[in-house]
């Protein structure tokens, strides 16, 4: 077992966190959206409850999330995607605040103006957007940066397989290869853009050959295995580390639930889900860390009981923080400048 | 008689206590329809789904009305199959 | 005498492509989740049954590609009809829409035709934050060369996609998530109304009096011509009587209209859910300003719209920014002020 026993503890315990996060959230974000307690004549308010607007949940996507994570400190950038949890999660970002974020508090991240798929970290290096494709070029920005002042810190842009469709992804990729640029490209391929699949949308079956095309080289996880992304992840990010240039990783994964919460997937096979549930990536670690003595059964329900912990106390917090007053809603559009630049005002 | 309901099954996968929503009635009541004709569209969450007549029949009466929300169970209407 | 058809705008819009594409075999359709999802707003319900996947075709993330395809495919002889998901993503695809699909026709000397019809989904009220809930139909108004459609209800739409789909220019065809009638989203009951099944034409640059009155002119678009017909709904009970005007396409403005119905108040106030700099409010108040020769203006001219600040995510915020009903109704109440003083005396 090459990969140290810490890592791979941290790793089972994030993925823990992260599927019970994203458990929690699947349940919470009904509240107030179903009848009978809506306006008449509608089945679902997406304005509704404690958690408006839509939300994109990452269950089944937690090895790509830990897998990459597990080789960063807070140092590195991520720059993630309209369904950020599980990268949040794994790169550190607070789950009180995180969670008040969605909740629209002021406790927020983003003191409830950003919400679910604008989630701001600075002290973790973390951000995410809604649109597709944006993450690249911003975390080509980090990496520049980096570069720049003389760090060997590492930038991270996750995205999905349809934003690999996308000019930006083609435009990135280029540019990172050219600059020699500290960035790693990890594309998550759940399979499913809303209701199109990878084959009636990409003209590869594996994104990872696009690398060759712009000059980086392109690695294809098969398994969506915490182990497996890990031992991918590692290799490229050193290098980026090391000056020695971008990669790209497509590490196929599995999707869970509808593309957003209340998505009828009526385009999805009806025993798709079953069967990808079946596959169970964090009981495929709990076996592997078993199997080398690395948990007993004893400390793997105390992990299991510690997310918990921790996420039920997330959402306590964000139910507990304040809303914004109204007009909070003016301020923070432009942010304030240094005492010796105030005249520029 | 037979009671028109939104299969339990369809509710696989939701919380407790969600109710569908009855969208519209296609078919009024008194009117001959054929087997596996539509009677009605729902919608559960975002799902919408139609109801087809069991049989060759006519609706007698309707208990949920268009825009109302039912619950898991709830008859929708009386069915009664042609002689 | 028959029942009315009540139809929602959803269903309306894609019976107005639908009853096209079967009288004209060039139209076709393209777009993300256009086809068995029927448009994520579903304006394309039901079309994929119709006319198979060569006519309703669903495309990669791939806007610049695929909308740049749609002006190439119209020079060449096709009247496609294309969707842009949201509004918002125009960013990704903005040199396609306003340097090319805009301009050609004009750099032709009007030899190029291009009969394209942009369907874009806008508008905010439900949680989606910052870059899922804009209008931005000022944006698309201020750049030559291509036409803006903005319906408020199910009949107009329907009339406005025929016209739309008929002409022989670019048109963008914008429709306000909150009016779609889509039962997973709360929405404003006046724009379900009665469709005739017949296809019928309703010509632009034709503001619609939505009702009549003599105290104020209420100037609207979109979902803000429901709010607007709420309020002046509880302003009749206040006897303060709103005229009510839906512009109903910006590109070309019926500028008669407006000045015709301030004329005869004396009091306008525009009620706009796009930002309030620089766009369609202030394109109004200059119209009034350039032709106070011919207008007694009885109080200034007074604008309601989503102030120059980013959409928020927490209710109690973007209820703030966004104009509701009761906002109108108060903008009306301090318009008419002198009016209730006079009446006093």
């Amino acid at each position: 077992m090459q990969i140290g026993k810490e890592k791979l503890l941290w790793m089972y315990q994030t993925m823990v966190e992260i599927s019970y996060y994203e458990e929690t959230m699947a349940a919470v974000y009904m509240e107030g959206k179903l009848p009978p307690n809506i306006q008449k004549g509608l089945a679902f308010d997406i304005g509704g409850g404690p958690v408006p607007g839509e939300m994109h949940l990452a269950a089944g996507q937690e090895p790509v999330a830990v897998g990459v994570c597990a080789h960063l400190g807070d140092h590195d950038t991520v720059v993630g995607t309209h369904r950020p949890h599980h990268f949040a999660i794994a790169k550190g970002v607070p789950l009180g605040p995180m969670t008040a974020e969605m909740f629209g508090k002021v406790g927020g991240l983003g003191k409830g103006k950003g919400g679910h798929m604008h989630l701001f970290d600075p002290a973790h290096n973390f951000s995410c957007s809604g649109i597709v494709g944006a993450s690249m070029p911003i975390a080509c920005g980090a990496a520049l940066a980096a570069k720049k002042m003389g760090k060997d810190y590492v930038a991270v842009a996750f995205f999905g397989e349809g934003a690999a469709n996308q000019g930006s992804f083609h435009e990135s990729m280029n540019l990172a290869a050219l600059w020699n640029l500290p960035v790693v490209f990890v594309c998550e391929d759940n399979q499913w853009a809303i209701s199109v699949p990878k084959n009636k949308a990409t003209s590869v079956p594996s994104v990872a050959v696009r690398a060759a095309g712009y000059g980086m080289p392109g690695v294809h996880v098969e398994h969506n295995d915490a182990v497996a992304v890990f031992e991918a992840a590692g290799p490229a990010i050193s290098r980026a580390r090391n000056g020695q240039g971008p990669t790209l990783i497509e590490i196929k994964t599995d999707r869970y639930f509808g593309h957003f919460q209340g998505d009828p997937e009526s385009y999805r096979p009806k025993d798709e889900v079953a069967t990808l549930r079946t596959k169970d990536p964090l009981g495929l670690l709990a076996q592997l860390l078993k199997a080398h003595h690395t948990m007993s059964d004893q400390e793997q329900a105390v992990i299991t009981a510690q997310a918990h912990q921790k996420v039920i106390g997330a959402f306590e917090f964000a139910r507990a923080s304040a809303y914004p007053q109204a007009q909070d809603a003016l301020a923070d559009v432009f942010a304030h400048n240094h005492a010796d630049t105030r005249e520029l005002v | 008689m037979i009671d028109i309901t939104l299969p339990a099954m369809a509710w696989d996968g939701t919380q407790d206590a969600t109710e569908a929503l009855l969208d519209k009635w296609l078919v009024a009541p008194g009117v001959p329809v054929k087997k596996g004709q539509v009677l009605v569209s729902v919608v559960l969450v975002k799902a919408a789904m139609d109801i087809e007549a069991p049989q060759d029949g006519q609706i007698v009466a309707v208990l949920v009305q268009s825009g109302e929300s039912f619950a898991p169970g709830t008859v929708l209407a009386q069915f009664a199959p042609a002689a | 005498m028959s029942t009315p058809r009540i139809l929602t705008m959803a269903q309306a819009i894609s019976e107005g492509i639908a009853q096209e594409m079967s009288r004209d075999s060039t139209v076709f359709v393209m777009g993300e989740d256009v086809g068995s999802y029927g448009g994520i707003f579903g304006a394309t319900g039901g079309l994929l049954d119709k006319f198979g996947p060569e006519r309703i075709m669903d495309t990669p993330i791939s806007e610049t590609a695929f909308i740049g395809a749609a002006t190439g495919a119209a020079a060449a002889g096709m009247r496609p009809i294309v969707e842009l998901m949201f509004v918002d993503f125009f960013g990704v695809c903005m040199d396609q829409i306003y340097n090319h699909l805009a301009k050609n026709t004009y750099m032709s000397g009007g030899a190029v035709k291009l009969p394209v019809v942009l369907t874009t989904a806008i508008g905010g009220g439900y949680s989606d934050a910052a870059q899922h809930s804009q209008c931005l139909y000022g944006t698309f108004a201020h750049m030559p060369g291509i036409k803006v459609v903005v319906p408020s209800n199910a009949y107009d739409a329907k009339g406005l996609m025929i016209t739309a789909i008929r002409d022989d220019n670019p048109v963008m065809f914008m429709y306000h998530k909150g009016i779609m009638g889509l039962p997973w989203m709360a929405y404003l009951e006046g724009s379900s109304n009665a469709v005739p099944e017949e296809a019928y034409t309703i010509p632009f640059g034709q503001a619609k009096v939505m009702q009549e009155g003599s105290d104020l002119t209420i100037v609207s678009i979109s979902q803000m011509v429901q709010k607007a017909m709420l309020a002046a709904h509880e302003l009749q009970g206040q006897s303060i009587h709103a005229e009510v005007l839906d512009l109903r396409t910006l590109v070309p403005l019926d500028t008669q209209a407006i000045l015709k119905s301030v004329r005869k108040t004396g009091r306008l106030l525009i009620a706009d859910e796009d930002y309030l700099g620089f766009g369609l409010s202030g394109e109004i108040a200059a119209l009034i300003a350039e032709n106070l020769d011919s207008i007694v203006l009885k109080a200034p001219v007074m604008r309601l719209a989503v102030p120059n600040v980013p959409i928020p995510y927490s209710r109690p915020l973007e209820q703030f920014v966004i104009p509701q009903v009761h906002s109108i109704v108060q903008a009306a109440q301090a318009l008419t002020v002198g009016k209730m003083a006079q009446a006093r005396t």
